[in-house]
């Protein structure tokens, strides 16, 4: 991953000329609503992925980041929308590279130097822009419908792949189940028809021989002593034995045709199959009387039929070309809501399937007896041939399921034998019955002759079916490994997840929240995500917790997820205004637990509000100087921009305006913030006030008073730790606090609360100075001098509230508070 | 935690398709099924019906 040094933006969004300097660190922009904040975030996007996700997600209708990421004085001129970065690469040496792209040129950036390994770096941000988070996307990770979280975080972890070979490992599965039902259906039926020619029930190769033979033995052939694959039945038939002069029809096969018509016919109009299709038909009604079952079925039908078209990477209708797996993983999102439908239309297509079995077994025997009709009842052939049709028809109403109007049609008519066919079968049984019966040498040679012709039918069909029963087999297993490891491994992500979410969240709350767990319980195409609510049990995120938590809690899932995903590589992300309903004390946490826990995370910060981007400061986060605020924005001139400065440089420059009204104010504002800030951080006692209200007057002595003791608690610990070096520092640490607060005459500008400080403004530049002066003294007593840290003082304790230690961010103020045990 | 090296992450699929096709191996799925598998996922990266077919089946025609 890379960190970001600066960054150029030039005619892109409402900006017109601005550059930012990270230097590779923690950085925040701080403005009002539409002052260009989003303008920055947006220019980091694009430079590291040509996109911009706001220009491009659901809903943008004509909105393009071509034409409308340039500035709109430059919506011709898309060559002088440009980003510009620099950054360094970690893992390669801290390698410096620019990059540059232009809108006019998205997908074609100059990167300056260029390699093979600073291009996948690069690559590791294209069409993934997760690195930025906004408000946006917290919304989607905590409190959307588990079936579009599951799709949120899949994308976000790339899990999307596994989904998507999943599916299609599933589609191969059942492509073949299906051809294996198919083809041992006609396997089925060829092997019922070979017994029938050879007149037998039990298809086993003795009774097979013995039919056969006993035929061979009529026309003087030899016996047949093994049937194997290659065994003729009929071997040596026609040079033997001259044919004699056959019949048109043959009144042995004839006869077992029309057996096998009638057994058929009989099975379907049976009652057991008329009490099925009764109880189908009601299901079925039922069905289709809700539309909006009947829409959702059509839909569903609909959608499954798609995700088997997208196998290419063109459409088949408009040859457009398409993102494969954006779009499978798009139906598949939306078919997850129709899973029950699914169960519904799966169970009753189970039961269809037995029926359209008999469809085909009596279309196929009706085949035959239209054959016989051909020669011996003419009259008959084309009500044979209509029936025929109509069974086609049921199948295929049966098959297609929808329309459901046509499948409860085909249910009512099924069992239904028409009176004509049922007639033309009486005519043909009729003129079998008179056909002469064959000699027995015909009667022989006619049982060989079809027995050969069945048997050949039957091997293909036994041929066919074990080829795709192997298939079937072989991609079944081969799909339920693959959903067994992804299973078991997906569940030992979100568990991981889970984890890591859950403790980054304590780490905010720790003080009400302290054993709070949440649960990620992945099912298919589902997450779901519950939290605890203060030990009532695990709820939704949206159910009691306040939008302040849930924003910290998707902040949370976020920062674990990218853990996740990148490990120590999660080195820079873009956190966009994430934190807006989150309280000022929850935010103080979340900055410590930024800088805390991701020391090698370069995070992007923007905010609206004043008094978080002084949070970030004071713990440390942001380090003095890497900031910068926009006060109001115009088309002409983009965001007014002024780089965040020592609160003390800013009332020098207030001062040298000889604006004395503007540095008072500033001092004010900034004393009112950092003592409150002190208290917080040292825990100092400080009298309640019911409006929350604190001035100056409530928080500067409890503030000086605390740190005091603590200084003076320290000493003691060093005595008796025998640190007489440590005693010495820190009696003129105490000293130099106490002459700071002296300077200050705090006291005096706390006699009257309601005209104090409002009197600075009237005293003179030379009168106001050692006042900035002196406050400004005090104020450095509680940070780190050290250029690196420069972060407020804290006070570390042991629960409940047992001191340990006052420190700084880098160590350099330690002041211990742990005396030796009695056994030291 | 996600397999590191220097600079290329080890993507959860990445793991999880190598632990399947292991996986494969102990199921007795044919050691040319595996390596055909291997390259169409993990080499070539495609994840199609067809390019699945091919690589279980070398043709998709179940005609014989």
């Amino acid at each position: 991953m890379i960190k970001i040094d600066t960054i150029k933006i030039e005619e892109f969004r409402g900006i017109r000329n601005l550059t930012l300097e990270f230097n590779g660190k923690n950085y925040a922009v701080c403005g009002p609503n539409g002052t260009g904040k989003s303008g920055v975030v947006d220019a980091l996007e694009f430079a590291l992925t040509g996109n911009i996700s706001r220009l491009s997600g659901e809903g943008m209708g004509n909105v393009s980041v071509k034409e409308h990421a340039p500035h709109v004085d430059s919506k011709n001129n898309p060559e002088k929308a440009r980003v510009i970065i620099t950054f360094k690469i970690p893992t390669l040496g801290n390698k410096q590279v620019t990059l540059t792209r232009t809108v006019k040129n998205a997908t074609a950036p100059s990167v300056n130097p260029s390699s093979s390994e600073i291009l996948e770096i690069l690559s590791q941000f294209d069409g993934h822009p997760e690195f930025v988070l906004s408000r946006r996307e917290i919304i989607r990770y905590v409190i959307s419908k588990p079936g579009d979280r599951s799709a949120e975080v899949q994308a976000l972890l790339r899990l999307d792949k596994i989904g998507d070979l999943r599916s299609s490992l599933l589609s191969i599965s059942n492509t073949y189940n299906k051809e294996a039902r198919d083809l041992k259906r006609f396997h089925d039926q060829a092997s019922e028809s070979l017994a029938q020619g050879l007149e037998i029930t039990d298809l086993v190769k003795a009774k097979i021989l013995e039919a056969v033979n006993a035929r061979r033995s009529v026309l003087g052939l030899t016996s047949l002593v093994d049937l194997t694959v290659t065994t003729a039945l009929n071997d040596g038939l026609e040079t033997s034995v001259k044919s004699a002069a056959v019949p048109k029809v043959n009144k042995v096969s004839a006869t077992a045709d029309l057996k096998t018509w009638r057994e058929a016919s009989q099975e379907m109009t049976a009652e057991s199959m008329q009490s099925e299709c009764l109880e189908l038909k009601e299901q079925l009604t039922a069905l289709s009387s809700n539309p909006i079952v009947t829409e959702s079925v059509t839909r569903e039908k609909f959608l499954r039929s798609a995700i088997d078209f997208v196998t290419e990477e063109y459409c088949p209708v408009c040859d457009t070309k398409w993102d494969m797996s954006t779009l499978q993983g798009i139906i598949r999102s939306k078919l997850q809501k129709f899973e029950e439908i699914t169960k519904m239309r799966t169970d009753l297509e189970c039961r269809l399937e037995p029926i359209i079995t008999l469809v085909d077994s009596l279309d196929n025997a009706t085949a035959s007896v239209e054959k016989l009709a051909k020669v011996l009842a003419t009259e008959h052939v084309a009500s044979l041939t209509t029936y025929r049709t109509t069974l086609l028809t049921l199948r295929k109403a049966f098959r297609d399921f929808l329309p459901l109007t046509e499948a409860i049609s085909a249910i009512v008519n099924v069992t239904v034998i028409p009176t004509d066919v049922t007639d033309a079968i009486e005519v043909i049984e009729k003129a079998v019955t008179i056909i002469p019966e064959p000699t027995q040498q015909d009667a022989a040679r006619d049982f060989i002759v079809r027995a050969q012709d069945r048997l050949e039918a039957y091997r293909k069909a036994a041929r066919e079916a074990d080829k795709t029963k192997q298939r079937a087999d072989l991609s079944k297993k081969v799909y339920d490994v693959y959903v067994d490891v992804s299973t078991k491994a997906l569940e030992g992500v979100y568990k991981d997840v889970e984890g890591e979410f859950s403790k980054l969240y304590r780490s905010v709350n720790s003080e009400d929240e302290h054993s709070f767990t949440a649960k990620l319980v992945p099912s298919i195409g589902k997450l779901g995500f519950d939290v605890d609510f203060y030990g009532r049990g695990h709820f939704p995120p949206g159910a009691y917790h306040s939008e302040g938590h849930q924003d910290a809690m998707g902040l949370c899932l976020y920062l674990a997820l990218m853990r996740k995903l990148q490990g120590n590589n999660f080195r820079f992300a873009v956190l966009d205004d994430v934190l807006m309903s989150v309280d000022s004390n929850h935010r103080r946490e979340v900055c410590n637990l930024l800088r805390q826990q991701f020391q090698d995370t370069q995070f992007i910060l923007t905010t609206h509000d004043e008094v978080w981007l002084k949070q970030m400061t004071t713990v440390g986060l942001i380090t003095s100087g890497n900031a910068t605020r926009f006060s109001n924005w115009t088309p002409d001139h983009g965001p007014a921009e002024w780089r965040t400065r020592d609160v003390w440089t800013e009332i020098d420059t207030a001062l040298q305006a000889s604006d004395i009204q503007s540095a008072a104010s500033r001092l004010r504002y900034y004393l009112e913030y950092v003592f409150r800030e002190v208290c917080d951080s040292l825990r100092a006692q400080v009298e309640f006030k019911g409006d929350g209200r604190y001035e100056l007057g409530d928080t500067l002595a409890p503030a000086v008073t605390r740190f005091r003791k603590l200084i003076v608690d320290g000493q003691k610990v060093a005595e008796a730790w025998s640190q007489t070096d440590v005693v010495e520092a820190l009696k003129l640490q105490e000293k130099s606090l106490a002459d700071a607060l002296l300077a200050t005459n705090a006291e005096q500008w706390q006699v009257n609360p309601a005209i104090h400080y409002n009197e600075w403004a009237n005293l003179s530049i030379n009168d106001f100075k050692p006042v900035v002066t002196a406050f400004h003294d005090l104020v450095q007593k509680f940070f780190c001098e050290k250029p690196e840290c420069t972060a407020l003082v804290y006070l570390t304790t042991t629960p409940p509230k047992t001191p340990d230690a006052v420190r700084c961010n880098c160590g350099s103020i330690n002041i211990n508070l742990k005396k030796p045990q009695k056994n030291d | 935690m996600a397999k590191q090296t220097d600079n290329k992450i080890m993507s959860v699929p990445e793991q999880i398709f190598d632990q399947f096709l292991k996986e494969l191996g102990e199921q007795k799925i044919p050691e040319e099924v595996i390596v055909r598998l291997r390259k169409t996922l993990v080499d070539n990266g495609q994840i199609s019906v067809d390019a699945l077919k091919t690589a279980l089946f070398l043709s998709d025609s179940t005609n014989v």
